[in-house]
């Protein structure tokens, strides 16, 4: 089976705290994967270090085959946590300067989702609430055709309707078989249902990893029970 | 190609500062001629200081730059910048490079109108020197002189960037260490410098057509040369070792 993520004894230190352990996983192509932990388990700099933007202390970590850098960011569309677009300019000059990077990028698509996601292009990115910018974030991402999509937190902090609108929008735009989605969240019971992978990190660690259903069976549990458990 | 979407970039970013900096400098300018017209032909002289507004404008331009890197940080675009297909040269050269076009526009528009000042004063005053002749002086040896100055903004820039980086490699007070970063470059560069004076005094000088001077451009040929040398260490440091 061919991967579209792979960590190979995947370390990460921040001075003295280690945020990654020695880890190694396989994600395959054209899944949905949940990535499940607590707060400082290692999520983000694990979706970090395949968009490229970190490097490991020890290890690889491989996006396609290839180690994550500058020549697969084109193939990754990230979405941070926070706010990571310039306050200065328009919904609509943020989707422009998107596009001259991302030749996948796909204008028309990008100015349907952000009209569903009712955002106006004129807006300037400095005004925005936060369900607001998660919206932009996602519907900026969710118009690149990239093979993988790496989603820190796209829920957190945000009204019950913004996250029903961005749930609704993966959905409707995920490709399946095509693209591999790394969704990172604390909201379980509200996106279990896109999940066909999970992983459950806690303090750097892969402590359970499997495919969504059989966890299920295994477990006679829902997703939600099972991360009730693993972190209570 | 991105390297050109960059800098177009960063030039709509620093649009304001740099057009209220012009606009500055063409206000203050202005000032200085109407004063002409209500001062003496000995007093015009007093006006003349204003043309030396074109030297603080490189810490103006300095400023901004690190400014201008300080808030892609500060703001977490970062993020943004360098999930795009992107190397640090790129960044780092766009960066640079709107920070000299700026400096550029703000000098040469200073220098413009300092020139028409220089000539305008002394046309008032009876004396040897034509007003065709001083035109040309300034332009002969303003050029000169020019290419040392943006030569030795360029390198600070450059020193500015590597200082800048390193900073970021700290775990915590990014600043101080950038900083203090930036002055070990400096010391580390003049160091340098002093153990080159023999063989730059073996080197051609640049004359002046006015009068009888001169200067050496090797010392800021060779700054501009160690600035490149900087800031290919801060792009090799920002692909390599900065985390974002």
């Amino acid at each position: 089976m061919e991967h579209a993520l792979r960590a190979h004894n995947l370390t990460k230190r921040y001075g003295h705290t280690l945020a990654l352990c020695g880890l190694n996983l396989e994600i395959p192509k054209g899944k949905i994967v949940a990535l499940l932990g607590p707060n400082g388990s290692g999520k983000s700099t694990l979706l970090k270090l395949f968009a490229g933007l970190i490097h490991p202390t020890a290890g690889e970590a491989l996006v396609l085959g290839e180690r994550a850098g500058v020549e697969t960011k084109s193939k990754v569309a990230y979405v941070p946590e926070f706010n990571h677009l310039y306050r200065w300019q328009t919904v609509d000059e943020a989707t422009r300067l998107a596009m001259k990077f991302f030749s996948d990028l796909d204008y028309e698509l990008a100015q349907k989702l952000i009209a569903e996601m009712q955002l106006e292009p004129g807006l300037k990115i400095g005004s925005l609430s936060k369900g607001m910018h998660a919206r932009l974030k996602l519907a900026l991402a969710l118009a690149r055709t990239a093979p993988v999509l790496l989603l820190d937190e796209p829920l957190s902090g945000i009204d019950p309707q913004s996250r029903r609108k961005i749930l609704t929008a993966l959905v409707d735009t995920y490709r399946p078989g095509e693209q591999t989605i790394i969704l990172s969240t604390h909201q379980v019971l509200e996106s279990e249902a896109t999940f066909d992978q999970v992983l459950f990190l806690q303090d750097g660690e892969l402590v359970l990893w499997g495919d969504a259903d059989e966890l299920r069976r295994e477990h006679n549990s829902s997703i939600e029970d099972l991360f009730a458990k693993i972190y209570q | 190609m991105y390297t050109i979407t960059l800098l177009g970039h960063e030039l709509k970013k620093r649009q304001l500062p740099i057009v209220l900096t012009l606009l500055a400098i063409g206000a203050l300018y202005l000032y200085s001629f109407s004063l002409l017209n209500k001062l003496t032909d000995q007093a015009q002289v007093l006006v003349l200081p204003v043309f030396a507004l074109v030297f603080p404008l490189v810490l103006w331009t300095l400023w901004n730059h690190w400014q201008s890197l300080r808030e892609e940080w500060q703001e977490r675009t970062t993020h943004l910048l360098f999930s795009f297909p992107v190397r640090g040269w790129q960044v780092l050269l766009a960066k640079g490079g709107a920070a000299a076009i700026s400096f550029v526009l703000f000098t040469l528009l200073s220098a413009f109108l300092g020139g028409a000042l220089v000539v305008k004063v002394f046309n008032s005053i009876p004396g040897e020197i034509s007003q065709e002749e001083l035109w040309h002086f300034l332009f002969s040896d303003g050029s000169k002189l020019y290419l040392q100055y943006l030569l030795m903004t360029l390198s600070f820039i450059g020193f500015s960037q590597l200082a800048f980086v390193l900073g970021q490699l700290a775990p915590r007070w990014h600043g101080i260490f950038s900083t203090g970063g930036f002055l070990v470059i400096l010391y580390l560069v003049g160091k340098l410098m002093i153990w080159l004076r023999p063989v730059f005094s073996i080197l051609p000088h640049v004359n002046l057509e006015f009068g009888s001077g001169g200067f050496n451009p090797w010392y800021t040929v060779a700054l501009f040369l160690f600035s490149l040398i900087a800031a290919g260490t801060a792009s090799w440091l920002l692909d390599h070792k900065v985390d974002f």
